[in-house]
């Protein structure tokens, strides 16, 4: 039932298509394609989109086409890894800061330092010590990242402490784990869940960002910020080696927000419906709260 | 007042410590011995010992840390391994581009935000409210520098409204230093717009429920000082809050943007210091650019109770 009310809003809808088509294309595109993505050859420099190269052709006479295929496929490989590992470890610190009293302190001061450094620059600081490659990337963005995720679990957890039926069951002797798997985690999910939609997104700016700068995914294989960073010198002349890269970046951070977007408002959060499982639910107070504090960790991205 | 703002100072103290300790840690993160791994192959082992000596590494982690930033203190961050000038002098020459870009792109996104949101909270649903729902979704999908490379082909290139890149110094007159500021600072501006707009109209539609406004309202007060006015007024600490957090993406999002429009600013610094592997360059800009963002947000945490006097501070810091 919830899930209809998901999909009942046209933005998720949207969001949804814009992330199928575009991963779609990533797997097929390569598959297909006759071209080496990275293999050079000098005559074909910088020919504008034509019935061999669909999208051109780059500074090394590459297919942009074909290139454009591994690279949002390595973008979206990037974002995947960090989503996953922030979604877990942010979950799982944000529980043990809850239920583990004496680590409270320790975990959310780390967090408050690690927030304090503006995300680009820590990821950028990372790179600079361990040397670019696609590990120490995922590495950083998981650094970056996952300190929201730990604070918004934490609020999401200790509100649903003191819920009600989270008190009655803990007072009826239920074991503690059991009480944490199956009433807490439950209404910590969908909360984090638009947070993850927003890590996701990020994680491919701050993946184009770096690239962009040349600290990213080492050349010369593609990725979104690698292959802006070679339209970057041929603005005046080759707007096709800028504009296909460019739409491809806002279209997949746009779907995973408009996702976001979705879950939050549908209801999903307010009401805590999946928080527990057929239990009668009171509202879940902070709803505006967490809401809220999803919008100002909004205010970090890049 | 006196025990919010130490409550406060002492929270901003314990960030400054764990963000210190994050950023020095790093270089143990290098793999190998750093000192061999920044000065390459072809460097002789006295070399080595002496840069050892420099970066701390000869002694442990811990005394090393606390040298580190016994010289912060004093304004020594160290001395820069390529350009062989005080990390403090080099970082100082370099923050005012970027500090100007981000404070020129924070007035921009406040400008075309505040005016939006209010307006979308005004009339729900209606014009404004649609044009504030589109700015924001575009400024959330394109990143910055994305933008500016638009901006360029399109204002600087097609139509030569503005230069393609360069800076001026503000002494070359304002006219001229604002000029070649402005395409940075809108694609900056632009991304922001929807941050702070999104967030100013929800409080505002909060605070037009608010019964505060009902009264106003009842006292004859005109619409159009009951919505900039008041409901404003009674909205600014969220939007502030947001402003003050988004200044941090700002500083870090300039630094990208430099290096389209080839600004000599902390980013073009930190992007050459990666090449050249001057690792106490790469340190300082981190810590100075966290260090004015923290501060920023602490003057904000002291300003809430004169925004808005509904804020109580006896709870000790608590809201």
């Amino acid at each position: 039932m919830s899930r209809n009310r998901i999909f009942a809003r046209p933005g998720v809808v949207i969001g949804v298509a814009l992330l199928v088509v575009f991963i779609a294309f990533a797997l097929l595109v390569p598959m297909l394609s006759s071209f080496d993505p990275n293999a050079a050859s000098p005559q074909e420099q910088l020919k504008p989109p034509s019935a061999e190269h669909l999208l051109g052709t780059d500074e090394f006479g590459r297919d942009v086409l074909t290139r454009l295929g591994v690279g949002i496929g390595v973008s979206v490989q990037v974002a995947l890894a960090t989503s996953v590992v922030a979604l877990a470890l942010g979950v799982l610190l944000g529980l043990v800061a809850v239920f583990v009293r004496p680590l409270d302190q320790l975990i959310m001061r780390v967090c408050d330092g690690l927030l304090a450094i503006p995300g680009v620059l820590l990821a950028l600081a990372v790179v600079a010590a361990t040397g670019a490659s696609v590990f120490s990337l995922i590495g950083c963005l998981i650094l970056v990242e996952t300190p929201n995720v730990i604070r918004l679990a934490r609020s999401a957890a200790l509100s649903a402490r003191e819920r009600k039926f989270v008190e009655a069951s803990e007072a009826s002797g239920v074991r503690p784990f059991t009480v944490v798997m199956r009433h807490v985690v439950p209404s910590v999910l969908v909360p984090v869940a638009v947070q993850i939609s927003v890590v996701f997104g990020s994680a491919i700016i701050i993946e184009a960002a770096l690239s962009f700068l040349g600290a990213g995914i080492p050349a010369p294989s593609a990725s979104l910020g690698n292959m802006l960073n070679e339209a970057k010198n041929y603005i005046n002349s080759a707007w096709w080696l800028m504009i296909f890269p460019g739409i491809a970046l806002g279209a997949l951070v746009l779907g995973a927000n408009l996702i976001g977007d979705g879950i939050a408002g549908s209801g999903l959060l307010r009401r805590g419906r999946i928080a527990a499982r057929g239990a009668a639910i009171d509202d879940l107070d902070d709803a505006e709260a967490t809401a809220r504090a999803i919008e100002i960790e909004n205010a970090r991205m890049p | 007042m006196l025990k919010y703002s130490l409550a406060r100072a002492f929270a901003l103290l314990q960030v400054v410590i764990v963000m210190s300790i994050v950023i020095f840690a790093l270089i143990y993160a290098m793999p190998g011995d750093p000192a061999t791994v920044i000065l390459g192959d072809t460097a002789t082992a006295e070399q080595v010992e002496e840069l050892r000596g420099q970066l701390g590494l000869d002694q442990s982690p811990v005394l090393a840390y606390f040298d580190w930033v016994g010289g912060a203190l004093r304004g020594d961050l160290g001395t820069s391994i390529f350009l062989h000038k005080p990390v403090l002098q080099v970082v100082g020459e370099r923050l005012i581009p970027t500090a100007s870009i981000a404070i020129f792109a924070l007035l921009i996104s406040l400008l075309i935000a505040i005016p939006l949101a209010v307006g979308a909270a005004r009339k729900r649903g209606g014009a404004v409210d649609t044009t504030l729902t589109v700015v924001a979704m575009l400024g959330v999908a394109i990143p910055g520098f994305l933008l500016a490379l638009v901006l360029v082909r399109v204002f600087a290139v097609q139509l030569g409204w503005f230069p393609v890149a360069g800076y001026k110094d503000p002494s070359a007159g304002l006219g001229e230093f604002l000029r070649y500021l402005i395409l940075p600072a809108v694609a900056l501006g632009v991304v922001q717009v929807s941050v702070i707009g999104r967030m100013t109209r929800s409080t505002m539609v909060t605070t037009l429920s608010a019964a505060f406004i009902d009264v106003t309202r009842a006292k004859g007060v005109s619409s159009r000082r009951v919505l900039w006015g008041h409901a404003l007024r009674g909205s600014l600490v969220p939007v502030i809050t947001v402003a003050a957090g988004s200044f941090g993406a700002l500083l870090a999002g300039a630094a990208v943007v430099e290096t389209i429009f080839n600004i000599p600013g902390i980013g073009q610094l930190i992007v050459t210091s990666i090449t050249r592997r001057d690792y106490p360059v790469i340190q300082g800009v981190v810590l100075v650019v966290a260090l004015i963002f923290v501060v920023l947000n602490f003057v904000v945490d002291l300003l809430y109770p004169l925004l808005d006097p509904r804020i109580r501070l006896s709870t000790g810091g608590k809201r």
